[in-house]
C-alpha cells in the first residue's frame, strides 16, 4: 500500500479525481454518462498519439514531428482517395495512413539514430519539411467530404448513452486507442524490446554494454510514434469528416504535457501506461470541461498552461526529493569527533 | 599448472598517431587474481578495451581458450565468459535490482520476452552466488555505491564469468566495504573464475593480488608473482623512477589566520567543520569519495549555501552568498572536473585565461583589451610551462595536465589569498602533476593559503603541511603530515 502511495500515478490520479470533484460539484452536468463518452470520444486522437510518444521519451528521446505526421498521413490518403473515387473497404485507407506515418518515422529513427543526433532537433527540422512538402505539392485546400467509406466508419457507434437531453455515442474508433494502449502496455513491460527503451533512457553507454542494438531501438521507437501518428491521422479525420491540412499542427506540446504529467521522466528511463493515461485525462478534462463550470474557451489555454506548470513542478519537486534522499552524507548518529590533534594553532 | 584463460600476445594499438599500447604481452590463467596497475594514461583501460573486444588492437593476437581471435567483437568476449565490471559499474539506475542482475543474461540467451518470475529467480541465484541478500524490487538508483557494484557483481557471474576485470573498483568503497568486497572476490577465486583487478592502490593490489603486470606508457614494463614486489619496487616500476617523498615543510605562522571556518554545515551533507589555514600553509582536505569534502569545497567557494556557521577572511567574517562574493574577497577554486566545470574546451587558452578576470582586462572604452589579454596569456603559459605552440590554440587541444594549468592560471590571475584546489591532478601525468605540486608549493611560500581537496594520498602528503580527514560529513581528525607516513593516513582514511 506505501508502495502504491509514493507512485507518481497516485498523485496524477488524486489530481484528475479532484478536478472531476471541483467541475462536477459545480455542474453535474460533467457526472452523466454522456459527458464520460464524449470525453472518451475526444481522447482517441490525443490518446494514440501520447501512448506512443511516451515510448520515445522513456528512451530517452523526444519527437516533435507527429502532428505532421499525422496530417501528412490522412491528407495524402483522403487526397488519393477522392481522385480514385475509393469505394471498397474503409481498411484500405486505414492501412495507408498508417504506412504513410510508419515510412515518415522510419526516415526520423534513422537519422537520429545513423548519425547521432539531438532527435529535438532533428523532428523540429523533419516537421516543417513533412508539412511543407505536403502543403507545397500535395495541395492545402480542405477536403470537405471524406469518400463514403470513410464516411460511414464515422457514424459507426460501438454504443450509446443518453442522459438527460444529450446523447454521446461512442466511436468505432475508440478501438483503436485501447489496442495501441494494450500494444505499448506489452511492449514495455513484456518484451526484451520494451526493457531495451527503459534500458536506454536509464544509461545509454550502459545499455550499449549490456548488448542492447541501441540504434536498433531508436529506430523502432520513432518508426512506432509515426506508425501511430498515421492511425491517429486518420481516425482524426474521420471523426472530422473532413480533412483539414492544417488540423493538428501545434498539439505536439500539450501531448507531450500529457505524457509527462503522467509521470514519465523527460530526461528518459521511466514512464507507464497507467501514468499516460491519467496525464491524458487531465488534459482532456481540462480542454473539454472547463466550459461546464463557465470558464470562457478564451480562458482554457490560460488554465492549461497552468496545469502544465504545476503538474510538471510537483513531479520535478518529487524527483528532486528523491535525489537528495539519496546522497544525504551526514551520519544520522551524532558520532563523537575523535583523534583531534596538532592544528596548526597549537603546533 | 593452471591452465591459461586469456593469452594476449604483441598487442598494439594506437590513436590518432598516439601510441596507446606497444607490443604488450599479457597472460592470465584460469583462477588466478592479477593485478593490473599504471598511472593514469599508462594504457590500462586501453588494454582492458581490447580484452573486452571494444577496441581491435592494431597488431598483436587474442588467445581465449586455445581459441585465437585476430579481431575480437564484444559479443565473443561475453560469449567466452569475459566480463568487465565498469568504474561506473554500468548499471541502469531506473531499473530494479532484479532487473539489472538478470537482463543481460536474459539478452545473451537471445530472449524477445520477458518472464519476470524468471527474472526474480535469476536474481535471486545471482545474489546467492556471493552470498549477499537485496531487496530485490529496490531501485539501483537509491542503492548506496557498495550494493551497486555487488548488483554488477552479480550480472556478470550469471553471464558465466569465466574472467572478471574489476577496473578501480575500491575507489568509492569504505574499508569495511572494501573487505567484503575482498572476500567476494576470495570467494570467486575458489570457484575458479579468474579476476583482473585494475588498480593504481598499492595496499590493496598487496592484499588481493597473486600476480602483477605493471604498464607504463603503453608498455609492459614488468611482471611476476606478488610476493617478489615490495612497496618500493612497485612504485619504482609505476613510475619509473625513484619517488622522494618530500614533505611540504610547516611555515613560520604569525599572528591571525587568513581563512578560519568555525562550525560550518550545509543540512544534509555535513556539519561543524571547524579549522584555521594561515599564510603560506597547505592544508589537505581528504576523504573517500561521497564523505562530503566535495560539497565542502563548493560551500567554501560560495557554490553551496552554508546552513550554519561562519566563514572568516583575514579576521573579518564573510557572507558567501554567491561565487561572484568569494571572487570578490580572493577567494579562487579550482574544481573537481575541469572538463565539465573549470574549461571551455573549444575556447582558446587566452580566453579561458582571462576568463575570470575579464573587468581586469578592459580598455579605456570598457571594451576587451585584446593585447592585454594577450600579454596576460603570454605571461602565464609562461609562469606555469603550458606547453602550446600558442595562447590562440582551443583548449582542448591539450593535453590533461596542461589543460589543468590553464585552469589554474585562470584562477590565478584573479591574485587570490585563498586557493582551493579539488582533487587538482586527477587525470593528470607524472609530470605535469609535479609542475603543479611544485608551483602549489612556490605559491603558498609567497604567502597564500592553499586548501588542498584530495584523496590522492601521495599528492596530500607530499604537498601539504597538514591534513584533515572527513569522513561521514564531519572532520574525524586533523595531523601535521611530518607525522604520518602514506600508510599511516591510508588506513586512518579508510577505516570505518
Amino acid at each position: 500500500m506505501k508502495k502504491i502511495v509514493k507512485t507518481n500515478e497516485f498523485f496524477v490520479a488524486i489530481t484528475v479525481v479532484a478536478l472531476c470533484l471541483f467541475i462536477g460539484i459545480r455542474n453535474p452536468v460533467f457526472f452523466t454518462g454522456a459527458n464520460a463518452v464524449s470525453l472518451l470520444k475526444n481522447s482517441v486522437v490525443d490518446g494514440i498519439m501520447a501512448f506512443a510518444l511516451m515510448l520515445g521519451i522513456i528512451a530517452g528521446g523526444i519527437d516533435v514531428s507527429f502532428p505532421a505526421i499525422a496530417v501528412c498521413s490522412f491528407y495524402l490518403t483522403n487526397k488519393l482517395m477522392q481522385t480514385i473515387d475509393f469505394q471498397g473497404s474503409v481498411v484500405l485507407p486505414i492501412l495507408m495512413a498508417v504506412a504513410i506515418g510508419t515510412v515518415l518515422g522510419f526516415i526520423n529513427g534513422v537519422i537520429i539514430a545513423k548519425y547521432n543526433l539531438p532527435a529535438f532537433i532533428v523532428t523540429l527540422g523533419t516537421s516543417s519539411v513533412f508539412h511543407g512538402l505536403l502543403i507545397s505539392l500535395v495541395g492545402s485546400r480542405q477536403i470537405g467530404r471524406l469518400q463514403p467509406p470513410l464516411e460511414e466508419m464515422s457514424k459507426a457507434s460501438l454504443f450509446t448513452v443518453q442522459s438527460d437531453n444529450a446523447v454521446s455515442s461512442m466511436p468505432v474508433t475508440f478501438i483503436f486507442l485501447v489496442v495501441i494502449a494494450v500494444v505499448v502496455h506489452i511492449i514495455l513491460k513484456y518484451t526484451m524490446l520494451g526493457r531495451g527503451i527503459y534500458a536506454v533512457g536509464g544509461d545509454r553507454v550502459s545499455a550499449e554494454r549490456a548488448g542492447f542494438p541501441v540504434k536498433g531501438i531508436q529506430v523502432f521507437v520513432y518508426t512506432f510514434i509515426g506508425m501511430a501518428a498515421g492511425l491517429a491521422g486518420i481516425v482524426h479525420s474521420i471523426q472530422a469528416r473532413m480533412a483539414i491540412p492544417t488540423d493538428l499542427m501545434g498539439n505536439e506540446m500539450l501531448i507531450i504535457a500529457a505524457v509527462v504529467l503522467g509521470g514519465t521522466n523527460i530526461s528518459g528511463g521511466s514512464g507507464t501506461v497507467i501514468g499516460t493515461a491519467l496525464g491524458l485525462a487531465l488534459i482532456t478534462i481540462t480542454k473539454n470541461s472547463l466550459i461546464l463550470i463557465g470558464i470562457p474557451s478564451t480562458a482554457q489555454r490560460f488554465v492549461l498552461g497552468l496545469i502544465i506548470v504545476a503538474g510538471t513542478a510537483v513531479s520535478a519537486y518529487q524527483a528532486l526529493r528523491n535525489s537528495r534522499k539519496n546522497p544525504k552524507i551526514l551520519a544520522d548518529t551524532d558520532t563523537p569527533v575523535k583523534d583531534v590533534e596538532g592544528g596548526a594553532a597549537n603546533v | 599448472m593452471a591452465q591459461p584463460f586469456i593469452k594476449l600476445t604483441g598487442i598494439s594499438k594506437s590513436f590518432a598517431g598516439v601510441k596507446a599500447l606497444q607490443n604488450v604481452d599479457m597472460v592470465i590463467n584460469q583462477g588466478e587474481t592479477r593485478c593490473l596497475a599504471g598511472e593514469n594514461g599508462g594504457g590500462k583501460s586501453t588494454l582492458i578495451k581490447v580484452i573486452s573486444g571494444f577496441y581491435t588492437p592494431d597488431e598483436g593476437t587474442i588467445e581465449i581458450n586455445g581459441k585465437v581471435y585476430k579481431k575480437l567483437t564484444p559479443q565473443q568476449a561475453i560469449r567466452e565468459g569475459i566480463q568487465i565490471i565498469y568504474q561506473d559499474f554500468s548499471v541502469f539506475p531506473n531499473l530494479t535490482v532484479a532487473e539489472n542482475i538478470a537482463l543481460s543474461s536474459e539478452r545473451l540467451e537471445n530472449k524477445k520476452f520477458v518472464n519476470w518470475k524468471a527474472i526474480r529467480e535469476k536474481a535471486k541465484k545471482g545474489l546467492s552466488l556471493v552470498n549477499v541478500e537485496m531487496d530485490l524490487d529496490a531501485k539501483v538508483g537509491d542503492l548506496s555505491v557498495a550494493d551497486k557494484q555487488l548488483v554488477a557483481i552479480c550480472r556478470a557471474l550469471l553471464q558465466d564469468a569465466k574472467l572478471l576485470v574489476m577496473d578501480e573498483p575500491t575507489t568509492a568503497l569504505t574499508r569495511k566495504e572494501v573487505d567484503s568486497l575482498f572476500k567476494v572476490v576470495r570467494d570467486l577465486q575458489k570457484k575458479g573464475i579468474a579476476i583482473l583487478f585494475v588498480s593504481h592502490k598499492l595496499e590493496e593490489v598487496f592484499e588481493i593480488a597473486e600476480e602483477l603486470t605493471i604498464l607504463r606508457n603503453g608498455r609492459k614494463v614488468i611482471e611476476g608473482h606478488m610476493k617478489d614486489f615490495d612497496r618500493e619496487k612497485f612504485i619504482y616500476y609505476m613510475t619509473g623512477r625513484k619517488i622522494e617523498e618530500s614533505h611540504y615543510d610547516q611555515p613560520e605562522v604569525a599572528g591571525a589566520p587568513m581563512f578560519k571556518v568555525e562550525n560550518i554545515g550545509i543540512k544534509d551533507l555535513f556539519k561543524d567543520i571547524s579549522f584555521e589555514v594561515y599564510a603560506g600553509e597547505i592544508v589537505g582536505i581528504t576523504g573517500l569519495l561521497g564523505s562530503g569534502r566535495s560539497e565542502l569545497a563548493r560551500a567554501l567557494f560560495g557554490l553551496e549555501k552554508l546552513t550554519e556557521g561562519k566563514v572568516y577572511l583575514e579576521g573579518k567574517e564573510l557572507h558567501l552568498h554567491s561565487v561572484k562574493d568569494a571572487i570578490d574577497h580572493g577567494i579562487s577554486y579550482v574544481p573537481e572536473d575541469r572538463l565539465t566545470e573549470g574549461l571551455f574546451l573549444p575556447h582558446s587558452i587566452a580566453n579561458n585565461t582571462v576568463a575570470a578576470t575579464l573587468d581586469k582586462n578592459l580598455d579605456k572604452r570598457h571594451l576587451l583589451d585584446k593585447k592585454k589579454i594577450r600579454e596576460t596569456t603570454d605571461n602565464w603559459i609562461h609562469e606555469m610551462k603550458v606547453v602550446t605552440p600558442s595562447g590562440a590554440l582551443p583548449v582542448q587541444a591539450l593535453s590533461g595536465g596542461n589543460q589543468q594549468k590553464v585552469v589554474l592560471a585562470k584562477w590565478l590571475s584573479n591574485n587570490p589569498k585563498v586557493l582551493i584546489l579539488n582533487s587538482p591532478t586527477v587525470g593528470v601525468d607524472i609530470g605535469a602533476k609535479t609542475d603543479i605540486h611544485e608551483y602549489t608549493r612556490h605559491l603558498a611560500a609567497q604567502g597564500m593559503a592553499v586548501i588542498i581537496i584530495s584523496d590522492d594520498i601521495p599528492e596530500v602528503m607530499q604537498t601539504c603541511n597538514r591534513v584533515l580527514i572527513m569522513k561521514k560529513g564531519r572532520i574525524v581528525g586533523q595531523y601535521a603530515t611530518a607525522d604520518l607516513d602514506e600508510t599511516s593516513l591510508s588506513n586512518k582514511l579508510s577505516e570505518s
